[in-house]
């Protein structure tokens, strides 16, 4: 179970403090695919980067099965299967290499990892290139290397950060298949992705983030009833145009929000005050 | 307004299902597989082969092409004439006789065998033969000059008048020729080489001769041996230093591409944050990678030393860049030994530049100015004349004047095993650094200024240091310190202002140093330097320990000295106690309260607060209990080696020793109150027994430093330490006494 409790970051960018995260709180259970959405610089990714411990919360906390990720990041860290946006892979191992690299990073028994690596062919049709290096390996095949490196050692929970960025409808379809896979095995999920379509198929329940702050959050129609909306695109265009006539802006979201990584926000101060 | 969800609000209060989530801890011993990994990836990867292999197999040939050139160039200048000069007209006469013979020889070398050639140099009837007969195809006869004596020989060779000194000195009663050249001037190697060669030849024909008639015979006929000046001139540079500087060079570039590939790399290639991701000590990480490039270097250096040597022996260099004999394999496993601590510490240097960097690029800009750097200090040291001695503290410098010394053969045990321990010192500081510094936020998600992040503070209160944090700390201080002894050895100080500084400075540095880091790194003091009033068992087995405990450290300290565990010989060790009797003359000026303060309890509190404190909780985080009480006593035992004026080893055993009991005192009181009072009552008998020795000696309780405790004493001490033991671990003693904020 993931509980995340008044999680709040802040960045500083040219002498100015930017906050990235704002007072968000909310709780996954086993068996929940979570899907945690929102468009580019929303907070999602920095949201994700807390609850590992790679990013240290400037207040409120993060938990995953009642280890709070400041006090007890290692114990964390090995509950966690973790996908990130990037699929960057070690090019000179092999795919069988990497597979024992991780185990060993997570305390695998040695005797154990090759039973492990069995199974997750099963579920990745990985076994017809084990050995090859892996630079050689297409996008999709590095993809299905990605997921199955995040359940070497049997996390209870999995993170994943756009784990369908870059992929074909065949590829995305194999990472459906996989989180369908880990939450019917009973754990507990998070997806970060933009794409609200997609999320729409496999999440249980929804959190809608935008400048640094939780929007809305329930199952789909949950939301729906709050929004008086149909689809989760209406959804979050509704939401990005009475945001802009809070704010004042004249930027577009789409200008707002077109950013490369998470935590660079917009860049007046008066567009992350909230409130 | 943004609404606010309405999100199942989670109760931090609620009880939390136990999860069935077995986590497996990482253990050190799979150091050695992901080192493995690191190596596989990076030994596969062609650009490492090709400066593994490649530039080696390039390099050298090209390197030996060129210095034939060179060499040709003075080493077979056609007419040129060499200039040998005398110290007695006598020595002329036998030497010219010989230098023709062999002359003759050479120029007539594939004849049978020559029926001239003269009996040796102490034999009686010793044949001289015509100068004129002798007849090489490329050199001509030397030029003989003489010399009032052996200082002006030297001295006209240094300038360059002549080529070679010679004198016939007398060698175990054998007349042996003493040949006295300059090893930086290829004019006076030239020479030298001329000498040998015939010399040489004489010896050789003359054993034949000998064998076949078999007569006995004292000595050759040319005996001879060489003597080795250097010139003191900024343009003097001995080849057989600029070799090694070649191989460090190369380890250098050895080590370089590792170091980025597999820091700044795993950013580039996008695996640095699943690796940071994992549940692994960053410090282990760092340490399989810090394996990872040593190995590597130091392969690389193999690959050079054995391209060096075969190209130097096959091309015919070696008797020109070595005419004194120093390429022997002693002197290749040492210089070997001396490349692995180099390439231990570049490489730790250079994971700390990379693993600030981002990208390939930013790496290899900002590793530019630091490969600069480390080359200055090997060419400092070919122009300058600096010991060991004094700059054994510097890095790199300190590898080069040692492998400098080693060559030359005068090399100084002391200095060296202080120079290889500071390097030491200075690689664990700057492993630790790196692994600061590796997967921080900053490299791992962009921000500006990622060298910050050895000095963030975090956002809330954390229970001690990290591993990396610990050892910094101490590698910080150890160079600190030296700096200080030193310098207070040189300033002259009374004993009473030395007494002073030296408590200041206790405090200073073991105590108000680690303070100061809890503070600026959020550290609980209450968890990291506990001195919380303990339980009266603590104390009471801290006294208790502290009145006898030392008696068992002076018993090891002799067993120590009677198993050879000492730096010292006995003529030093005699100086060394003589000088102890001179101090305590002078520390008997002084009130002993003076001397327990600042040499006893001000050490005591300090080093408690250091090694008990500081290192023992990083320690203790980020591996268990009792590794962190053996590591955190290993280091105090070193510590007490290395801190004196001079290196005494057979102190490491004792105060290992005191450093366990010390450690236990803290494991099991959790307060550091127990281990200062034992740490301060051990300190303070020893001084005020050496204060008092001479009454103490009077009235018959005298005990010198190299003599047993008297039996009664020793078992005392034993029912003492026993009943400490017994008080501190049995049921008086509070049960909950260990830390338990055992984290991680």
């Amino acid at each position: 179970m993931i509980t995340v409790k008044q999680l709040t970051k802040s960045f500083q960018t040219d002498g100015q403090e930017i906050l990235a995260v704002d007072q968000i709180s909310f709780r996954v259970l086993p068996g929940e695919v979570y899907g945690l959405l929102g468009p580019n610089g929303a907070g999602k990714t920095t949201t994700l980067r807390m609850i590992l411990g790679l990013l240290p919360a400037d207040s409120g906390y993060a938990e995953v099965e009642g280890f709070r990720t400041t006090v007890h990041s290692n114990e964390v860290k090995a509950r966690i299967g973790f996908v990130s946006a990037n699929t960057g892979l070690y090019q000179w191992l092999s795919v069988r290499e990497l597979l024992h690299f991780f185990a060993d990073l997570y305390g695998v028994p040695q005797a154990e990892v090759g039973d492990r690596i069995e199974r997750l062919d099963e579920l990745f049709s990985i076994g017809q290139f084990l050995n090859q290096r892996c630079s050689t390996l297409s996008t999709g095949q590095r993809q299905r290397v990605t997921l199955a490196r995040a359940l070497i050692h049997d996390p209870p929970v999995m993170l994943l950060d756009e784990p369908t960025l870059g992929l074909d409808v065949v590829g995305s379809q194999v990472v459906f298949e996989y989180i369908q896979h880990v939450r019917e095995i009973g754990k507990a999920i998070i997806v970060c992705t933009h794409r609200l379509e997609q999320a729409e198929r496999i999440c249980t329940r929804f959190g809608l983030m935008h400048l640094g702050r939780l929007a809305y959050e329930g199952t789909l129609d949950e939301v729906r009833e709050k929004t008086k909306c149909h689809s989760l695109v209406d959804i979050f265009l509704g939401l990005i145009e009475r945001d802009e006539k809070t704010l004042g802006e004249s930027t577009t979201a789409g200008d707002q929000f077109n950013m490369a990584t998470d935590h660079i926000e917009p860049d007046s101060p008066e567009a992350s005050g909230h409130d | 307004m943004i609404e606010q969800s309405e999100s199942p609000e989670p109760d931090a209060k609620e009880q939390v299902p136990a999860t069935q989530f077995k986590v497996p801890r990482f253990r050190w011993r799979s150091l050695g597989r992901l080192t493995l990994k690191e190596l596989r990836e990076t030994l596969r990867d062609r650009r490492t082969v090709v400066t593994l292999v490649l530039m080696p197999l390039l390099v050298y040939p090209l390197l030996s092409l060129a210095f034939h050139r060179f060499l040709l160039l003075y080493f077979e200048p056609g007419e040129t004439i060499v200039h040998i000069g005398f110290v007695s007209e006598d020595d002329v006469e036998v030497f010219q006789t010989l230098v023709v013979r062999g002359h003759r020889l050479l120029s007539s070398e594939g004849d049978d065998e020559p029926s001239d050639v003269p009996a040796p140099l102490t034999a009686p009837g010793m044949e001289t033969g015509g100068a004129d007969s002798a007849k090489s195809s490329s050199d001509s006869l030397p030029e003989f000059l003489m010399c009032s004596d052996a200082d002006e020989m030297e001295a006209m060779l240094l300038a360059g008048r002549i080529d070679v000194g010679v004198q016939v000195i007398k060698s175990d009663g054998i007349s042996v020729f003493e040949l006295t050249y300059e090893d930086t001037s290829p004019n006076s190697l030239r020479g030298l080489k001329f000498i040998v060669d015939r010399f040489r030849i004489v010896n050789e024909r003359f054993g034949r001769r000998l064998a076949r008639q078999f007569l006995r015979q004292p000595g050759l006929p040319a005996e001879f041996e060489r003597k080795r000046i250097s010139s003191d001139s900024p343009g003097g540079v001995s080849l057989a230093i600029v070799l090694p500087l070649i191989l460090v060079l190369m380890t250098i570039t050895g080590a370089v591409y590792p170091a980025i590939d597999l820091t700044a790399g795993e950013r580039e290639r996008g695996t640095l944050e699943a690796l940071i991701a994992a549940p692994v000590p960053r410090l282990a990480l760092l340490s399989a990678k810090y394996f990872a490039v040593v190995i590597v270097a130091q392969l690389t250096a193999i690959m050079n030393l054995i391209a060096m040597a075969v190209t130097v022996i096959a091309s015919g260099l070696a008797q020109y860049l070595f005419p004194g004999g120093e390429f022997s394999l002693l002197v290749v496993i040492q210089i070997m030994g001396l490349l692995f601590l180099f390439a231990g510490f570049f490489s730790a240097v250079l994971l700390v530049i990379t693993s600030v960097a981002r990208s390939f690029k930013e790496a290899q800009a900002y590793l530019i100015p630091i490969m600069m750097l480390s080359i200055a200090p090997g060419i400092v040291s070919l122009v300058g004349d600096l010991e060991l001695a004094q700059w054994y503290a510097v890095p790199l410098l300190n590898m080069v004047l040692f492998a400098r010394d080693l060559i030359e053969g005068n090399a100084d045990p002391m200095s060296g095993v202080k120079a290889i321990l500071t390097t030491v010192v200075y690689t664990m500081a700057a492993v630790a650094v790196a692994a600061r510094l590796f997967g921080a936020d900053a490299v791992l998600y962009g921000a500006q200024s990622s060298w910050k992040d050895l000095f963030r503070r975090p956002a809330q209160p954390i229970d001690g240091p990290s591993l990396s944090g610990s050892v910094g700390a101490l590698a910080v201080m150890f160079p600190i310190f030296f700096l200080i002894g030193g310098l207070m050895r040189q300033l002259e100080l009374s004993k009473l202002q030395e007494f002073t500084l030296a408590g200041i400075f206790s405090v200073l540095l073991f105590a108000l140093f680690p303070v100061v880091l809890c503070l600026a790194f959020r550290l609980r003091i209450s968890k990291t330097l506990p001195l919380r009033f303990p339980h009266w068992t603590g104390l009471a087995a801290g006294v208790l320990w502290g009145l006898t405990a030392w008696m068992f450290a002076h018993e090891i300290l002799i067993a120590s000295q009677y198993l050879g565990i000492v730096m010292l010989d006995e003529e030093k060790l005699a100086e060394r106690l003589a000088g102890i009797e001179q101090e305590l003359v002078k520390w008997r000026e002084l009130p002993l309260i003076v001397i327990l303060l600042s040499q006893a309890i001000a050490p005591a509190v300090c080093e408690e607060i250091f090694f008990r404190g500081f290192l023992y909780r990083g320690l203790e985080r980020s591996t268990s209990i009792l590794s962190a009480l053996l590591w955190s006593s290993l280091l105090f035992g070193a510590f007490h080696v290395v801190s004196g004026p001079v290196l005494t080893l057979e102190r490491f055993l004792p105060s290992t020793l005191l450093g366990l009991l010390l450690g236990t005192l803290r494991l099991r009181s959790g307060s550091l109150v127990p281990g200062m009072v034992m740490h301060a009552l051990s300190n303070g008998l020893i001084l005020s027994t050496a204060y008092y020795s001479d009454k103490l000696q009077a009235a018959g309780w005298g005990v010198k430093d190299a003599d047993h405790l008297p039996m009664t004493w020793l078992l005392v001490a034993t029912l003492a330490v026993g009943a400490g033991g017994a008080i501190l671990f049995g049921k008086l003693a509070p049960r909950a006494t260990m830390d338990p904020n055992k984290i991680e």
